[in-house]
């Protein structure tokens, strides 16, 4: 737990991913250090097509390791621009690199004034 | 005074009603056109399953150092060594029937069935030769065959259908399946894993858009469509193939007029190019020159063949069994049997009804679907009190132990009495492992039975006895 990151930079949501604004408005969304260490290592991540709507709230995306087949909760509703294409070949990006090459989409968000956590919030809401 | 039943075609119906009678000490003439066994034994369920067992050999292959097994291996399909396997393996179990037949004193006609009347059937043999066989009871067998479309020329070389899948001589570069439904999908996954580049298109908004199947199963398929680099193209249909002269087929695809809602992806008109086209869309009876409107057997609007639950058809004394009677009877080989048995039974005198309240189900695709029962949104469209439960595959012992990760079990159960309403599993040996269930709802019994009963470990079978714990 000591050892789990939640940089300053972005957002988090009690679904356990983040999203960062881009300079062009849109946000990149990934899961956090703790939800890539309670998935263990990921073997395949099933990604929206672009395109797709989705509520904050619902999932956007299952990410399957050994141990579950889990849901991604999408931290801001928003429209899918782009996903991380490299996941298909590389999933455990997600493990190695949670805030960066392991991103899973970006989303033009709706701006509709949703709730979202700062790092400090999140990291006490999963140490509780 | 002995029965004389005749019997016209000989797959799975056909012949299990050929065996059934004579046993029962019937004068049975099984009249068939083409070898004993049907299209479940020539164009379906045993060559796609032995097909299979060759692509699922491979994929055993290209995981030996996921095992430990160190050493290179340059394994790749062979299509005449695979087709040359399915050829045996259907020699043998058509022997085997033909065997049967002659042990039981079944006379075998080989020719094509036209009903006269309900005492007389008319064969009309290779050499145009023709017999009468006059008798007590007729049973239609026929069956079905691939359904065509004016917008999908078949050519059987670059635009095929399931037949012509099964007999290729040559895994082509890249496929465009057509109907992500039973057939296109198992011939999908077969094809992906003997190399070939797969895409489904599909009319509704889900693989296996069948209403037996529950929206879980048809996630959990097109994950692993997915992950093994077949693409979808859902809520699409197939406006055109049109073969090129550089030998490719280009398929037109637009959004599909079967959903209410098409997501963006497929909404514009948009085409693929393939070196074959497998088209996949449905299945059609055979009921061309079995003289059905004159002999006065009534047929539904789409030409299939109505029976009551008695398998009696508007004739009397002339019966129905199996695919000709359409997909409102479940079309399926063990479907099939069964209303055989019941034909049988009534044609002797009996009064045997068919209940298709517990018919499992399985689809092999990679990994393998097996259904029993109601899936959770037919229990809630019946207004049904039911709850579910559902566990994954890869939290079994043996699942693990095996490398066989993706998978579920889902109980439906009745909330007021703990009635299993249904179970749909996909994962390793869904299709083995549903029987349980099946007896299960046939024997009433509750997810607490289920949960109560012993289950052997390290088995996949746990995975139901887990399940039913969630309950």
């Amino acid at each position: 737990m000591a050892d789990l990151k939640f940089p300053d930079d972005r957002r988090y949501h009690a679904g356990h991913l983040w999203a960062k604004k881009n300079a062009d408005g849109t946000w990149l969304v990934g899961i956090t250090d703790f939800a890539q260490q309670q998935l263990g290592e990921v073997i395949f991540v099933d990604l929206p097509a672009t395109g797709a709507h989705f509520d904050q709230g619902q999932s956007c995306a299952d990410i399957e390791s050994a141990k579950v087949v889990s849901e991604a909760i999408l931290p801001l509703s928003g429209m899918v621009v782009a996903v991380n294409e490299t996941l298909a070949d590389s999933p455990r990006l997600l493990n190695s690199d949670p805030y960066g090459a392991g991103w899973l989409l970006r989303l033009a968000a709706d701006d509709t004034g949703e709730e979202t956590l700062d790092a400090a919030a999140y990291k006490a809401l999963v140490a509780a | 005074m002995t029965q004389r039943i005749t019997i016209i075609g000989g797959g799975p119906g056909g012949y299990t009603a050929a065996f059934a009678a004579a046993k029962a000490g019937a004068k049975v003439t099984l009249v068939e056109a083409g070898r004993l066994g049907g299209t479940c034994l020539h164009n379906g369920c045993i060559p796609t399953k032995t097909i299979k067992a060759s692509a699922d050999a491979l994929e055993g292959a290209r995981r030996l150092a996921e095992f430990g097994i160190a050493g290179d291996c340059a394994a790749a399909p062979d299509m005449a060594a695979i087709r040359e396997r399915k050829r045996r393996v259907t020699d043998v179990l058509c022997g085997g029937l033909e065997k049967t037949c002659a042990k039981l004193h079944i006379r075998v006609v080989k020719g094509m069935g036209q009903i006269i009347n309900s005492g007389l059937v008319r064969a009309h043999l290779a050499d145009r030769a023709v017999e009468e066989i006059p008798g007590d009871r007729i049973i239609i067998a026929t069956g079905s065959k691939t359904l065509n479309l004016p917008a999908l020329p078949v050519d059987h070389r670059r635009i095929i259908t399931s037949d012509d899948a099964l007999e290729l001589d040559r895994v082509p570069d890249s496929l465009a399946v057509i109907g992500g439904g039973v057939i296109g999908a198992e011939l999908a996954f077969i094809f992906n894993a003997l190399g070939a580049k797969v895409t489904v298109v599909e009319g509704l908004d889900r693989v296996l858009p069948v209403p037996s199947i529950d929206a879980e199963l048809s996630r959990l398929t097109l994950r692993e469509m997915k992950k093994r680099g077949i693409a979808c193209e859902l809520a699409s249909t197939a406006l055109d193939a049109v073969v090129l002269d550089e030998g490719c087929v280009r398929v037109t695809l637009g959004p599909s007029p079967f959903v209410d809602v098409v997501p963006p992806a497929a909404q514009r008109e948009r085409t693929l190019k393939a070196d074959m086209v497998l088209v996949a869309v449905g299945r059609t009876p055979n009921t061309a020159g079995l003289g059905l409107s004159e002999a006065g057997v009534i047929l539904d609007k789409r030409g299939w063949v109505k029976a009551d639950d008695r398998m009696e058809t508007s004739v009397p004394g002339v019966y129905a069994i199996g695919d000709i009677l359409g997909p409102a009877r479940i079309m399926l080989a063990h479907v099939a049997a069964t209303e055989a048995l019941a034909a049988v039974k009534n044609c002797l005198g009996g009064d045997e009804r068919m209940d298709y309240g517990v018919v499992p189900a399985a689809v092999f695709a990679s990994p393998e679907l097996a259904s029993v029962g109601l899936t959770e949104a037919q229990a809630q469209a019946q207004g049904l009190n039911a709850v579910c439960a559902q566990s994954n595959f890869r939290e079994l012992g043996k699942a693990q132990a095996m490398g066989e990760l993706a998978g579920l079990f889902k109980l439906v159960v009745d909330a007021d009495t703990g009635r299993v309403l249904g179970a749909h599993i996909a994962g390793a040996h869904a299709s083995d492992l549903i029987a349980e269930a099946a007896l299960a709802m046939r024997l009433k019994a509750t997810a607490a039975d289920i949960a109560s009963t012993i289950h052997a470990h390290p088995t996949l079978a746990e995975g139901l006895l887990e399940t039913a714990h969630l309950l």
